[in-house]
């Protein structure tokens, strides 16, 4: 406001100073606003995949189990054939599993986990026939198994592989840091 | 210079009152978007919500952190190279990094690496250019290297805590971003406004990168790892 203003430029400023005072706080707030809502409905809790536990303590069917190491750098599941729809339990081999290939991730059926010497068990139910990927988080460590059919069959589906990724096989993960 | 004052000028009608007022149009454009697609196309996806809401919540924040810099930064157009290689680097750091990391959890490393590094670039270049060649070199390094950063992170992390390392990687770069805008206050004390964006800017920005953004996550290509 300009030396010597009069009282009526000088009530004008005020209200206009007022007025910005408002204006900053209001797009705050409304920011604050539209974050909580977009929030309420964007982050609705729940996962889209199975962490790898399915079997409940009081589960008394068949469970098809099998022991998940790492030989030369890829998975090895012993044994490697399970049957459709019945829970497979993979044991891991936490002595024969090193770095990354902890962190396992099987999609066609939705299982990502950590195995930990707390926790080896890794369960999920193979309801598709066919042959499929296991490989670590960052695709490094890869192996597959084998899903028959209701028939005990082989079925023709192979899941497809990315090879692209590199292989811990040899010197381990350590060039993976930034 | 202190912060108060710096506090102050966010309050006034200014290149730095503007700032909060972008952040608003961003986030409303953004999401205002994100809800047409919703009910135009994303609602017939199955668990929508679950797989991706959560990434993309961030990547639509990222976006309204990082457009009130690049809006600052456009104003002023001109800045010694100290100062530009700083808003080069840190721009096109935190705008590779952010989108790459948010990518990199849904699509994979290669995907999130290349989104990340195309967005970084862009704007490491746009802004960087304020001081001449050496912040546009500045800007495209940092958001080569964000962007790789960003997607690689996302993998590393992918069954340890990835939604909390997304939570904290947004809270500190909105941090560096916020120092940035301090920065530039402390760097432009006495200068004239020598350009003035209207909201357009900021709303075409946030529709594209949002459109570009929710394709990618839901319909794009993915690792196999991720499918």
């Amino acid at each position: 406001m300009a030396y010597g203003a009069g009282p009526k430029e000088r009530f004008i400023a005020m209200n206009n100073n007022n007025i910005q005072v408002k204006k900053s706080t209001l797009y705050l707030v409304g920011a604050i606003v539209v974050i909580l809502i977009a929030g309420f409905f964007m982050l609705k809790i729940g996962s889209a995949a199975p962490n790898g536990n399915v079997i409940n303590e009081n589960y008394n069917g068949e469970v098809q189990t099998a022991k998940l190491s790492v030989s030369g750098g890829s998975y090895v599941l012993s044994p490697s054939n399970f049957k459709k729809d019945i829970p497979i339990r993979l044991e891991a081999d936490l002595q024969n599993m090193p770095g990354c290939s902890k962190s396992i991730v099987i999609s066609a059926f939705g299982v990502k986990k950590v195995v930990s010497s707390s926790d080896n068990i890794i369960e999920f139910i193979p309801n598709r026939a066919g042959t499929f990927n296991i490989a670590c988080s960052m695709n490094m460590y890869r192996g597959t198994f084998v899903v028959l059919d209701e028939y005990g069959e082989e079925s023709n589906y192979i899941e497809p592989e990315n090879t692209k990724a590199a292989s811990c096989s040899f010197g381990g993960c350590g060039g993976c840091g930034g | 210079m202190t912060y108060k004052q710096f506090a102050k000028e966010l309050t006034k009608n200014g290149v730095e009152g503007e700032l909060v007022k972008t952040v608003f149009v961003s986030l409303v454009t953004s999401f205002l978007v994100l809800a047409i697609i919703y009910f135009i196309r994303l609602q017939y996806i199955e668990n929508f919500f679950p797989k991706y809401g959560f990434y993309l919540f961030f990547a639509i924040l990222s976006y309204a952190v990082i457009l009130p810099s690049v809006r600052q930064v456009r104003a002023y157009q001109e800045f010694t190279c100290m100062s530009g290689m700083m808003i080069g680097m840190t721009i096109g750091m935190i705008s590779g990094f952010l989108p790459g990391f948010f990518i990199g959890a849904t699509n994979g490393m290669f995907y999130g690496s290349v989104f990340g590094m195309t967005i970084g670039i862009f704007f490491g270049i746009m802004n960087g250019k304020c001081c001449g060649i050496m912040g546009v070199m500045e800007g495209m390094m940092a958001g080569f290297m964000g962007g790789i950063m960003g997607g690689m992170t996302a993998i590393m992390m992918f069954n340890d805590n990835l939604k909390l390392a997304g939570i904290i990687v947004f809270i500190i770069s909105s941090f560096i971003l916020f120092g940035l805008n301090f920065m530039i206050f402390k760097e432009t004390k006495g200068i004239e406004r020598k350009h003035k964006d209207n909201e357009l800017f900021v709303v075409v920005w946030s529709v594209i990168l949002t459109i570009l953004t929710t394709w990618l996550m839901v319909l794009g290509p993915r690792s196999v790892l991720l499918q």
